[in-house]
Formats: structure tokens, C-alpha cells, sequence
């Protein structure tokens, strides 16, 4: 649907004309994406309206300005690398973050980096590895840190060190949909980057939560995002050839696969990792993903796998990398290690330096995620997240296996085995994470809605078993048009209501889009909740009007 | 393969944007992390090899139709295959092997830049791609008294190629190169004015019955003339004697050098002495169809299967080419062979590095994008340190001449061959 | 009488039903207890004091003044208070004390999580979790009487910075009764199931984020009370250590002290590590006035305080080789761990550490009075701030000597509390005076130094919110979300 001339001429005066266009053949690029097949059925959502590359903060709030004056749905994407970026039923203007690159900012001492959207995390991990320090790795290293931090999720191979990716912004500047500029925290008042908090509440609570408004609550144009220690080299160094370059591990690494007998002893191993605080990462990635990490093509993968040694033998194992400021310390994390592999009967198994190489960068950058997703089968669904203490993790990694290999031996998945990604946070005393892989084939649509049919069995699952809320909170292909909130919501206390009023709020002309959101126009008109307080029952309350 | 033969490819891109950047791995800059010009350039997603994924498969759908813009899309882009290393470091996919066959189909679909349809109508006249006429071809070697193969046969031949055959400023490129394999006692000779196009950059182009037809001729012609070595100082020949002619079933039964490499045989067997110093601090420019471009091409005619429910795999099992075996070392060893010379290293190099901007089509119907690609690589050149960017091929030292033409670059811009030459 | 006032009666009987008459207080000595406290906000006397024993009388209390347009001030700590948050900023607001909501209705010992009602003091905490092996994350010295969920809520700094993630820990979720008089629990507590379902499945309510796109609980931590009444929180607590180790790092100035912290931050070493000066180093040690002069004389002015702990699987080992690395760190800028400073053990300061504070309130032991003047700022410009609040003292005719500053890295050394303390003896309206007029010019003249007022008491509030008029409306639209009818705490922050 194009837009109006007056619109579209609008546009172009707060951009240049070079830097927007509704040409379909660009447009094209903009409403395709890994994911879609699973929501729409096909690989292309509905085109936006147009495409419009911002290079400042002034622009972007003069395009969010005139989305207001005109009734445009907007939504700015960075990298774009997920559903979330790109897709709703309805067309919208699609917000090309691209020319917003610059890091403008690396504080050393007090370990923060000031960055633009466009700022990939390897981009960044490469320049703050030079002055010894690193930030989380979000979901692969071209993804945008910004994007990842304050408007999606957040996850990292590395969290259980780097922290929660969702918990690292700090100091914000965010063009809100209504086109006013909010700076959060001490940048509000002039004093700099270094906290996203206060004065008084933090409304980074409104920016984001378990997961971020995927887009739909306006722009974040500048984030300062906290950095932590980094022991290693200024620079990895490579061997090898592609596909397969090695990365030389540092000497103040470690790099350990360690299996153990049962996937309790698993679980017992990473609550004591993750309690002794000696990792840099300490994950559980299931044995396909392994396999897929280390090999050069999906034909050694098969040659890997064919004859169950490799799943066997990694059916309960953790990648455990340490790092370490000195030898002592390191000579303090070997021996905790050992200990903890000794209460769980743990053992390290030796792996060549290829492996190892994988397993580094995958916690460095999280280079190889592509690969031990994407290179399969060409695409994966990831939900039946959980995020709390261990002990339900464990039992969410039972649950989902089993239900999710009743459709891998029909053949419409991958049959990979028990896929579950399971880490810690953040020295442990805030739980882990465990969710779900399931790969399919996007060119195959019998495998495409089989796997949706998994997670939509498993978001189901989760929400009667108590495990969690699933989907991401909000910003999976199956929480498309916030499905998720209005089934879990009134399991939950009517959260979701709670967001709409901040929705509304914050965007009173509903132009930041909000597929992966929420939308106030969607009523909920469940009976409200039935939980009890831990003191006594407490009857449902109404919804919140 | 045509383009609907890779809509598997298309439909399972990610939009990782992998093939924007170099292999993560490799990423020691941010300045220098990207490897691909024409995202770089015009930012829409379309620019990339992912969006060209995209828009083949939108036009296989009839999602759209044809448009400067599209075209403009399709051809802003050299061709380099950076996006290809990029992505196959992680997935199974073939995004430059898909670009050529959307190129192929625009081709067929008679929806053409007219810059290329005017040099392609000229190719079909003069057998080159300069618009020069081809009885001016080989004027490079006048007063070299080297053997015309037209006439006289010789065991090697040295294919100069267009750029070079009709570039005036270059020539000597050319005919340095003729001098030294003549000094190392090369029985060497030329085609002159009958040498005709390798068919490599119109094949680049979309245009991919003249490869064949050039296959064909040069095929010929070095037969009749008892040649069983063919040396040219042009990677984007070299590229196609090498690799697109066996790629098409045409390949060639004589071996192939670049000069780079004939120059290294020649030091290795002695014929060849570097004496000379040359105290120069220099970086090689990779030209990148001498580098991943030049890989050997892989045949494999099979089908895609599943095992394990839905593991892709191939029967029988595709090799993929991903850059790893081109030509890398070869030019650095006979920098490195060269006294006094001092060889420091981009940030961009080897499989993945930066294109000099002329390929693909860009340097004739996008002169302003192929100078940017050219300026972004002489700044990486100039912040090595370098007093000098050294390359091996003519279109990339033309591009690098041409971009320092502005007055703000101040590296200097060398042919290997001429460096070679100061050695001995 | 008249209807307007017959009417309130009615309305106050109803109040007085909901939580029982032994819990309903409009007394006099009761009302100007409420009415004021350290800070120099305006008193203004409540018209009741309420004391809540369960979330339904709270509840029902909120629901009450939703309908009949009343003010509540919630309160949780006892006396003194000293932020001016917990007096009425408006006539005729009901005082919700929830002491009498002192329950520890859990600790998890694998999981290293409490839930904690709001009446639950740290000394009660500390000697609970003690018994499980585990401690909790202290700010400096708090008085006893502190509440600990109203302190995790205020974001006061904790001690050790390696375990601060972000500025919300180790506050975990909330169940809160929003102004709105709905109830809510933030983070994983939402749900789904009930928290006795949640626990039968193995979670503990340690999901800080959500649920959803929303993080509740940072919304109300800060608020200062004016979004809603908080009635139980979880807490991320530590485990006791078997080996506990503190050092001294004395220095005469503060510059030095500054590289040598943030190395320890960047090689995340040891537990509580904080600087103090002379004065407020003597004033967690030492019992009254006449002791603190003498002992703040033979101390350093600046003193870095540092704790190594090995708990869990090495203690011993890991112990030995942070200390190793410690006095490594130490040597490498010039500074010399001790034990023991004239007149002062490490270990006695590892102890108050440890612990809330003696009565009376450590603060209070000088004169009598205190002001505190704290912000955040990064730790390499506290050195900066403290030499203007020194300078400014001459000004107001301070002794330079009575400040007390405390410089505590936060968020792991990503940003940095600073806190100056200003004794005064109440008594005097000379010193009261002076001190009001020093803290009230100094925050400004801080301010636009790049001082930032996080937690913006009293006169900050004028200071953190005068320049950001964007904050004030995006605050305004949470508060019309989550307090509709305005009936909490209003008159503080922009409210």
C-alpha cells in the first residue's frame, strides 16, 4: 500500500531522497526473513509501505514525527535479523537503522560503551577486546547490541560472565513513538552515560522487560551499554582455512566439553559453576549443535552422527570455558572445576583443536550459531524458554525432549536429539536459561508447520505445567500479534493488560508497530487470575480497566 | 544452472547479513570489517548478496517486475564473491553462483544496463570489452619483437587481455611482462591483433553464451598455434582460462599461469634472478579473481537429500568452494623473494578482502561506485602504513589510478610485475 | 460537626475496621511521630497511622483511600528516618506502616533467595539467614531498624560491588499492591500458577525481568512509595563465608585510591570494597563523639576497605589466591594492605561490615543529627566532588573535619555512589540552619558539575527533574497508569 504523496514528500524532506524508497524490488528485502514461513506460511510477510535509512537522531525523530502527523505505522529494525524486524499482517514503514554505526564512546576505566544501533556486537567485542574489556555476545556477532540490549531479548553464550544482555544497558536516548526524545537516567540530566536509573523509578522498566517492544515503542537511537573484563589478548589469532579457522585460544583460556552420566549430574555441574562464579561460559548445548559447530559441512555432520556415538556420548555434556586474569587465578578455577567434576562425576572429554576453536568463539562472539542452526536445515524455531532456578529448567529440558521427538521420529524435524540450550546468569542467584531448538526446512511446508506445531505444543505445555511463560515473552514467531500475552496474561496476573496501558500511554496515535508487542485494541476478556498469595487465597481480581 | 535451480538457496537465507561483513573471525578492525562495496555504498538490504537472494526469488514469484531500480540493484555490485566466503564460513549456500544465474535471467529477459549492452554489441564486433577496435589489438607490443602467434608458434603464449591490450597507460604492464619471460629464455609469443576476449567479465555480466563462444575461439587458436601454456597478467583472464571454462565443459587442455605464478616457477628453476633491491614498504591488494575467485571449479552434478528427517545433504556429496584455494601466496612469496622489499599486510586479505571496485560490470555503468570501492581500499592500504598498494591485475590497478587521480590519495599504486622487474 | 467531617469519621472507621483497632493510631504522640523525620522536608502531621499485618488489609486500605481520594504514605523502616519519603507531603494522609509485616516467608537455601515482608529489619535478616549459611548484600552500616525490601526498593548501594549487576540487585521480584489497588508481582512471581505452584516445580522467584515486555519491578524501585505499597520482595542473598578476610588501604589522598579500585573492579576480586574517609571510618568504629575525634585523628584521611571471602567448594584456595592477587594489585600502584592501622583493626570493620548498625545509628553518634548528600557519579570524579563539598564547607562555615564521605563503585564499577555526611546537633538551630543551607546550595552547585540524583529526596527532586521535562511526562504517564486517582505519597519525586 503506498503512501500518501504529502507523506511520502514529507519523508523525503527529513531524508534525503537517496535514503528512501517504495520501489517493490527494495522493498522485497525488507519483509523476508528466517521465521516468516512459520507465521505467514511463506517466507515473505506483507511488504512495508516503504524503506527509510535515518543517519541521526534528528532524523529519526523527524520521520517518527511525521508518522504521527499522517497515521503511518512505523518500525525501526537494526540488522534485521529476525521476524520481529519485518513482520505484521499490514504494512508499515520499515526504519533501515544501517547509517546509525558509530561508537561513539569506549570508557575504559569505568567499563561502558556508547554505541548506535547499527553497531554489530563483534564489531564492538573487536574494539573493546583491545582495552581488555568485551560485551555480551547477543544472538550471533552481526546482531546489533543495541537491538539485543534494550528492544529484544538478550541471551548470551557468554551471560553466566557478561550478564544478561537485558540488564546491560544503561543511559538510553530513545525517540518515543509520539516523537519526543526521552533520555533515560543520568543522561537526562546532563551528567553523562553511566546509569540507564532514575531520578526516581527507572523507566527502563517501560523500555523493556524479559524481552524488549520488538520496535514497538518507538526508536532507540543511542545506548550505553556495560562492558565487563575481558583477560585475553588484544586480538584473537587465526589459523586455518575457511570454513574452518581456528581461533588460537588464548593462555588465559580453558576450553572444556565435559560429559557426565545423567543429565541431573549436568544440571548439578553448571548450579555449581554458575555458584563458584569461575566461568566465562558454562553451557549446555546439546550434542547436534556440537557436532554442527565443529564440522565444515552438513555432510560431516552426518558422518559424525551416523552410528549414535557422538549423541550418546554428549547426550548430558556442558561446554565450560574459563578465563582468568592470571595463572593463579586460573590455578584457583582448574582446581574448582576439578572439584565440581569430581562431585558429578563429570569428565573431560579431549577434543582437537578444531573442536576447541568452535567452542571458544561460539562463547566469544557466538560465532557458529548460524551454523549449528541455520546450516542443518536451513531454518529453527527456538521458544519453550524458561528462565528461573535450575531446578525447573531441568525439568522444562525433560518435558520439552519428549515431546519434541514424537515429531523427530516422524521425520518433518531434525532429529537431533535432545537440542536444549541451557545456561546460568550471571554467578547463578537469578536461575538460568533453557530453551528449545527445533530445526525445520523453510523450503519444506509439512516441515515448517511441524515445527510450529511443536512450540505452540510446548508454549502450551509450559503454561500448564507452571514452567514459565514461554515464547520469549513477547518477541518469538509464535507470540506474533501478542497470542502469547493473551494466553498466558491471565495465568499471570493480567500482566498483559498492564502493557497495553503502557502501550497506550506511550504511543497514543498506535504508530510504533506491534506485532511482537502488544496491541490495545485486542481485548482480553478471559476471567481474571485465581492465584493465591502466599498468605492466603486471594480471590480473581477484575482486569484492570 | 539457471536461476530457479537455486530457490532452495534463496528461500533458506537467513538474513544473517554474514555477507556483509568479512568472516567474523577475521574481524581485527571495525573500520576494515566489512566486505562488501555495494551494501556499503547504497545501505538498502538489496545491495547485499542476501537481498539479491531475496529479490531472485521475488522475481521467480512474479512478486515484481523489472525496473531501473531492480537493475540498478542487480548490477551495483562487483561480483566479488566476499558475500560467498562470508557465507559459507556458516551455511551450505551458493549466493554468488545465484547472483550470476539473476544476471543470466535479466540477460534473458533482455532487461540489460544499456552501458553493457552497448560494450557487449562492441564485444561481438572488436572481441574485446574496451570499445577499441580489434585491429589496434596487441599495438602494446610494438618494438618488443616478440612472436605473433597468428603466425609463428611458440610453446607459451601471454595473454594480455583487454584492459591491458587497450589501455595505453598500462602497457607497460604488458610489456615488462613479455621482457621477463623473454630474459628468462621463454619461448613466448603472442596473439596480437587476433588475441580475442577470455569472455570472463561478460559472462560476469549475465552474458553467458560469449564465454562459451570465446572458450571456443581462444581454444582454437592456442591449438593451431602449438601453445601449451597460456601466462596472462590479468586475473580476470586467468580466472576464466582457470576456472569458467571448465566450469561450462570448456576446459582448456594447456595449463594455465598467471604471471605471478610463472614468475615464481621461473625464480624457483633459477632461469630467473632477483638481485636488485627495491626498498619499498608495500601491501598486496588480493584481485579477486587471482584470489577466491580463482578457486578450481568443483563439478558435481547430484541431487539434494534429507537424512535424519531434514539434515540437507547432497548425493552425491557437493564439495563446496569457499575461497580457500585461491591464489594467496604466490604473489606474496615473490613480493617477499624481492630484496629489501617489505610487505605489510591490510586488515582485509586473502579469501576475504576488500574489492578494488572495477569488477562485475561496476567500473563501465557505475564509475563514481567503482572509485568509493577504490578510495575505502587505498584508505586501508594508506593506514598499514604502505608507501605503495601493489596489485596483479590491470583492472584493479586501473581503478586504484584512477581513484588516486583526486589528489587526496597519497599512496602509490604498483603493478607486481614492475616490482619484479626493478629486481633483477 | 459537620457533614464533610462526619462523613471522614465514617470513612475513618472504615479504616480502622480493615486492619483492627489495636493497629489503628490517631493520637497525638502517634501523629507527630509521623509527621517529620532527620530530613528537612516540611512536617506536616498525617491524620493516621495504619498498621497492616497481610496483604489483603493493604490491599483493602488502598482500595479505601481509592474511593474516598485519601493519601497514604507507606512506611517500612523504623525510626529514624532520614529521607523525608516517608513524611506526608500533603494534609491528611493516612500513614501505611508495614512493621507489623515482618515475616521471612522463605529462604532458599540452594537458590540463595529470601522472601522477605517489608517489616523485616536486616538485623532480623542477618540472623535469619545465618542460620541457613547465608548473609545478606548490606549496604554500609544500615541502622537496625532498617527495612531491608525498603532499601533494596530505595536502590541503596550494597557493599560489594562484584556481586551488583545492575542497579536493581539484589532485589529480585516484588508483590506489590499498586495504587491502583490492584495486586501484582513482578518478574517470574507473576506466574503462571500460584507461588506455592511455582515452588512445587522448582522455581524460587529469582527472575528479576518481566513478565513480558515490562519490567515491573524497576518501575517501583525509586518510586519512593508513590506507585504502590511493596508487600513482600525476593532477595539475592550470599553465602557465608568460611573464610573471611578484610584489609585496610590507607592513603592521604584520594586520587591514589582511584586506579587501584578500579583494577580490583576490572579483576573482580574480593567482596565488599568501598573507600571511606577518616571521619566516617571512625564513626562505624567507634561509639560517640569523643571517640570518633580521637580516632578519625590517627587514621588516614582516605582508607580503601576490602574483604576477600572463600565460601563453597575452596574456600581456603580461593581465599589464598585473591589475597595473593590483592597485595599484588596493591604493590602495583604503591599502596600497602593492613590489618591493623593505629587505633583501628580490620577485622572490627569486617564485623560492623557485617552487621546493621549499634545503637544508636553510627551516623547519629557525632551530634546527634545528620544530613546525608549522596549522588551517583563514576568513581574517577569523586576525588573531584569531594574536594568542591571540602571547599564549599569553608563557605558555610563547616568544619571540614566533621564531613564524612563515602565513595562506594556500583554496578561493578561501572558507576560510583558517593555520599558525603554532615553531623549537626538538632538542638542547635544555628547548625541546623547551616547545614540545610549548605546541603540545599551544595546539590546544586554538584549538579551542574554532573552529579546525578538518582534518588531524588527532598530538595534533589527540583535539582534531578529541573532539566528533564521529558522524564517528568514519560513519569507522569506510568504514575496515571499504575496510581490513577494519585492517592500515593504524592508530593514527592514529580509527582
Amino acid at each position: 500500500m503506498a503512501l500518501a504523496r504529502e507523506a511520502y514528500r514529507a519523508l523525503e524532506d527529513v531524508v534525503r531522497p537517496e535514503y528512501l524508497t517504495e520501489e517493490p524490488a527494495v522493498l522485497d528485502g525488507y519483509c523476508f526473513v528466517w521465521g516468516n514461513d512459520v507465521i505467514f506460511g511463506d517466507n515473505f510477510a506483507p511488504r512495508p509501505h516503504a524503506v527509510i535509512l535515518p543517519g541521526s537522531t534528528e532524523e529519526v525523530q523527524g520521520i517518527v514525527k511525521v508518522c504521527n502527523r499522517y497515521g503511518i505505522e512505523f518500525k525501526a529494525h537494526s540488522t534485521g535479523f529476525v521476524s520481529a524486524a519485518f513482520s505484521s499482517r499490514t504494512g508499515f514503514l520499515s526504519i533501515d537503522l544501517r547509517r546509525m554505526n558509530k561508537i561513539l564512546e569506549i570508557d575504559e576505566r569505568n567499563m561502558y560503551a556508547v554505541v548506535e544501533p547499527y553497531v554489530s556486537s563483534c564489531e564492538l567485542i573487536t574494539e573493546t577486546i583491545k582495552r581488555g574489556l568485551r560485551s555480551y555476545n547477543p544472538a550471533g556477532p552481526s546482531t546489533s547490541i543495541v537491538a539485543s540490549a534494550t528492544s529484544f531479548c538478550g541471551l548470551s553464550s557468554a551471560q553466566i560472565s557478561a550478564g544478561f544482555g537485558g540488564r546491560t544497558p544503561l543511559s538510553v536516548e530513545w525517540v518515543l513513538p509520539d516523537g519526543e526524545i526521552l533520555r533515560l537516567g543520568s543522561l537526562a540530566t546532563g551528567a553523562g552515560w553511566f546509569t540507564g536509573d532514575g531520578p526516581g523509578p527507572s523507566l527502563r522498566g517501560v523500555m523493556r522487560g524479559y524481552s524488549g517492544p520488538a520496535g514497538g515503542l518507538g526508536v532507540i537511537t543511542k545506548a550505553a551499554i556495560k562492558l565487563v573484563p575481558w583477560y585475553g589478548p588484544p586480538q584473537i589469532e587465526t589459523t586455518g582455512k575457511p570454513p574452518s579457522y581456528r581461533a588460537e585460544i588464548p593462555a588465559s583460556f580453558r576450553v572444556y566439553t565435559v560429559v557426565f552420566p545423567s543429565r541431573d549430574q549436568l544440571f548439578e555441574a553448571l548450579y555449581l559453576t554458575s555458584e563458584e562464579a569461575i566461568s566465562y561460559a558454562c553451557s549446555r548445548r546439546g550434542p547436534f549443535t556440537m557436532a554442527a559447530g565443529m564440522t565444515a559441512s552438513n555432510k560431516e555432520v552426518e558422518e559424525v552422527w551416523r552410528g549414535g556415538y557422538f549423541q550418546n556420548k554428549f547426550a548430558h555434556s556442558l561446554s565450560v570455558v574459563l578465563d582468568a586474569s592470571s595463572p593463579r587465578e586460573m590455578e584457583y578455577r582448574e582446581a574448582c572445576l576439578q572439584e565440581i567434576l569430581r562431585r558429578t562425576e563429570g569428565e573431560i572429554f579431549p577434543e582437537d583443536s578444531r573442536a576447541q576453536s568452535a567452542r571458544f568463539v561460539h562463547a566469544f562472539t557466538g560465532q557458529g550459531g548460524v551454523k549449528g542452526t541455520f546450516r542443518s536445515t536451513g531454518a529453527f524455531i527456538t521458544g519453550a524458554n524458561a528462565d528461573e532456578a535450575l531446578k525447573v529448567l531441568q525439568k522444562a529440558n525433560e518435558l520439552a525432549y519428549g515431546l519434541k521427538d514424537k515429531f523427530a521420529k516422524e521425520g518433518k524435524i531434525l532429529d537431533d536429539a535432545d537440542s536444549a540450550w541451557v545456561t546460568g546468569y550471571e554467578d547463578s542467584a537469578f536461575g538460568g536459561h533453557e530453551e528449545l531448538v527445533v530445526r525445520y526446512d523453510p523450503a519444506d511446508p509439512d516441515s515448517t508447520r511441524a515445527a510450529a506445531e511443536v512450540m505452540s505444543l510446548i508454549d502450551s505445555l509450559w503454561l500448564e505445567k507452571n514452567i514459565d511463560i514461554g515464547a520469549f515473552a513477547g518477541c518469538s514467531h509464535s507470540s506474533f500479534e501478542g497470542s502469547i500475552h493473551e494466553i498466558a496474561g491471565p495465568k499471570c496476573l493480567n500482566y498483559h493488560i498492564w502493557m497495553k496501558k503502557i502501550k497506550s500511554a506511550f504511543d497514543p496515535n498506535l504508530v510504533s508497530e506491534s506485532s511482537f508487542y502488544v496491541n490495545p485494541d485486542v481485548n482480553n476478556t478471559s476471567s481474571a487470575n485465581s492465584q493465591k498469595s502466599t498468605q492466603n487465597d486471594l480471590d480473581n481480581k477484575q482486569p484492570i480497566t | 544452472m539457471a536461476l530457479q535451480d537455486y530457490k532452495s538457496d534463496m528461500v533458506r537465507c537467513c538474513r544473517c547479513s554474514y555477507c556483509k561483513w568479512v568472516p567474523h573471525m577475521k574481524m581485527t578492525n571495525r573500520r576494515f570489517a566489512t566486505v562488501c562495496p555495494s551494501i556499503g555504498r547504497y545501505n538498502f538490504h538489496g545491495w547485499s548478496a542476501g537481498g539479491r537472494m531475496v529479490a531472485g526469488l521475488s522475481l521467480l514469484r512474479g512478486r515484481v517486475d523489472y525496473s531501473k531500480r531492480l537493475l540498478d540493484m542487480i548490477y551495483q555490485c562487483q561480483m566479488d564473491g566476499g558475500c560467498d566466503v562470508s557465507c559459507k564460513n556458516q551455511r551450505d549456500l551458493e549466493p554468488l553462483e545465484t547472483m550470476l544465474a539473476l544476471r543470466a535471467r535479466c540477460v534473458e529477459d533482455n532487461q540489460v544496463v544499456p552501458t553493457h549492452a552497448a560494450i557487449i554489441d562492441s564485444l561481438n564486433k572488436q572481441d574485446n570489452m574496451m570499445d577499441g577496435s580489434k585491429t589496434e589489438r596487441g599495438k602494446w607490443a610494438e618494438g618488443l619483437e616478440v612472436k605473433e602467434l597468428a603466425k609463428e608458434r611458440a610453446e607459451v603464449v601471454y595473454h594480455a587481455g583487454c584492459r591491458l591490450s587497450f589501455d595505453e597507460g598500462l602497457w607497460p604492464a604488458a610489456q615488462r611482462a613479455v621482457m621477463l619471460l623473454r630474459s628468462a629464455g621463454v619461448d613466448v609469443g603472442i596473439m596480437g591483433k587476433a588475441e580475442v576476449c577470455c569472455g570472463g567479465r561478460a559472462y560476469e555480466w549475465g552474458y553467458q553464451k560469449e564465454l562459451g563462444e570465446y572458450a571456443e575461439r581462444n581454444a582454437n587458436a592456442w591449438d593451431t598455434a602449438g601453445v601449451k601454456t597460456v601466462v596472462t597478467s590479468c586475473a580476470h583472464c586467468y580466472q576464466a582460462f582457470k576456472v569458467l571454462y571448465d566450469k561450462i565443459g570448456s576446459k582448456l587442455n594447456i595449463k594455465v599461469y598467471h604471471i605471478t605464478e610463472y614468475l615464481n616457477l621461473l625464480i624457483g628453476e633459477g632461469r630467473l634472478k632477483l638481485t636488485t633491491k627495491v626498498p619499498v614498504t608495500v601491501t598486496y591488494h588480493d584481485p579477486c579473481h587471482l584470489a577466491r575467485l580463482a578457486e578450481p571449479w568443483i563439478h558435481w552434478d547430484g541431487v539434494e537429500k534429507k537424512v535424519m528427517g531434514q539434515l540437507i545433504v547432497h548425493d552425491p556429496p557437493k564439495e563446496f568452494r569457499r575461497g580457500a584455494n585461491g591464489i594467496y601466496d604466490i604473489p606474496r612469496d615473490l613480493l617477499r623473494r624481492i630484496p629489501g622489499l617489505n610487505l605489510v599486510e591490510m586488515c582485509r586479505i586473502r579469501e576475504y578482502g576488500w574489492c578494488c571496485g572495477a569488477g562485475g560490470g561496476v567500473k563501465e555503468a557505475y564509475p563514481d561506485f567503482a572509485i568509493w570501492t577504490a578510495h575505502q581500499r587505498m584508505d586501508e592500504a594508506e593506514a598499514t602504513g604502505a608507501e605503495a598498494v601493489v596489485t596483479a591485475c590491470p583492472w584493479c590497478e586501473r581503478n586504484f589510478l584512477d581513484a588516486a587521480r583526486g589528489g587526496d590519495v597519497r599512496i602509490k599504486v604498483y603493478d607486481i610485475v614492475e616490482l619484479v622487474q626493478r629486481a633483477v | 460537626m459537620t457533614d464533610a467531617a462526619l462523613g471522614e469519621m465514617a470513612s475513618l472507621q472504615t479504616l480502622r475496621h480493615i486492619v483492627g483497632p489495636h493497629r489503628f493510631f490517631d493520637d497525638s504522640q502517634s501523629l507527630e511521630t509521623y509527621s517529620r523525620d532527620y530530613s528537612f522536608v516540611h512536617p506536616i502531621r498525617p491524620c493516621c497511622v495504619v498498621k497492616p499485618e497481610n496483604v489483603e488489609e493493604v490491599q483493602a486500605i488502598v482500595k479505601w483511600a481509592n474511593s474516598t481520594h485519601t493519601p497514604l504514605v507507606p512506611v517500612s523502616s523504623g525510626p529514624p528516618r532520614f529521607r523525608g519519603d516517608t513524611v506526608a507531603g500533603v494534609g491528611g494522609a493516612v500513614i501505611v506502616d508495614l512493621a507489623a509485616m515482618k515475616k521471612i516467608i522463605r529462604i532458599d537455601n540452594r537458590n540463595r533467595v529470601a522472601m522477605i515482608e517489608p517489616g523485616v529489619t536486616f538485623g532480623q535478616l542477618v540472623d535469619e539467614l545465618r542460620k541457613e549459611g547465608l548473609a545478606p548484600f548490606l549496604p554500609l552500616v544500615p541502622r537496625k531498624s532498617k527495612s531491608a525490601l525498603a532499601s533494596f526498593l530505595e536502590r541503596e548501594p550494597i557493599t560489594t560491588p562484584r556481586h551488583h549487576w545492575e542497579a536493581q540487585d539484589p532485589l529480585l521480584c516484588l508483590e506489590v499492591i499498586y495504587g491502583s489497588g490492584d495486586l501484582f508481582r513482578t518478574g517470574s512471581a507473576a506466574g503462571p500458577g500460584t507461588i506455592e505452584e511455582q515452588w512445587e516445580v522448582g522455581r524460587a522467584q529469582v527472575r528479576a525481568m518481566g513478565p513480558g515486555q515490562v519490567d515491573f519491578v524497576k518501575l517501583i524501585q525509586g518510586a519512593q512509595g508513590t506507585l504502590g505499597i511493596a508487600t513482600w520482595a525476593t532477595i539475592k542473598c550470599r553465602r557465608l563465608p568460611d573464610v573471611k578476610k578484610t584489609f585496610l588501604v590507607p592513603s592521604e589522598n584520594l586520587d591514589r585510591l582511584i586506579d587501584f579500585v578500579y583494577r580490583l573492579m576490572w579483576k573482580k576480586l574480593g567482596s565488599d570494597c568501598l573507600i571511606l574517609n577518616a571521619h566516617n571510618l571512625a564513626g562505624i568504629l567507634a561509639k560517640d563523639y569523643e571517640h570518633i575525634g580521637v580516632l578519625r585523628e590517627s587514621l588516614a584521611p582516605w582508607v580503601v576497605v576490602f574483604s576477600i571471602e572463600g565460601a563453597g567448594l575452596l574456600p581456603q584456595q580461593k581465599a589464598a589466591y585473591q589475597e595473593a592477587e590483592f597485595i599484588e594489585v596493591a604493590q602495583m600502584f604503591g599502596l600497602e594492605p593492613m590489618t591493623v592501622v593505629p587505633r583501628a583493626r580490620a577485622e572490627d570493620v569486617s564485623t560492623a561490615l557485617s552487621e546493621p548498625s549499634a545503637e544508636p545509628y553510627w551516623k547519629l553518634r557525632f551530634k546527634g543529627g545528620c544530613q546525608d548528600l549522596f549522588f551517583l557519579t563514576t568513581l574517577d570524579r569523586s576525588s573531584e566532588f569531594a574536594g568542591k563539598v571540602y571547599n564549599l564547607a569553608g563557605a558555610y562555615r563547616y568544619p571540614a573535619a566533621d564531613i564524612g564521605i563515602y565513595v562506594q563503585p556500583t554496578v561493578q564499577g561501572t558507576n560510583c555512589h558517593c555520599e558525603f555526611t554532615f553531623s549537626y546537633d538538632p538542638q542547635s538551630p544555628v547548625e541546623t540552619d547551616r547545614v540545610k543551607r549548605f546541603v540545599a546550595d551544595s546539590s546544586k552547585i554538584l549538579s551542574h558539575m554532573g552529579a546525578f540524583f538518582s534518588r531524588p529526596y527532598g530538595c534533589w527532586a527540583d535539582i534531578a527533574y529541573g532539566g528533564s521535562a521529558e522524564t517528568i511526562i514519560a513519569l507522569k504517564k506510568v504514575k496515571d497508569i499504575f496510581d490513577p486517582n494519585h492517592i500515593m505519597n504524592p508530593g514527592k519525586i514529580c509527582f
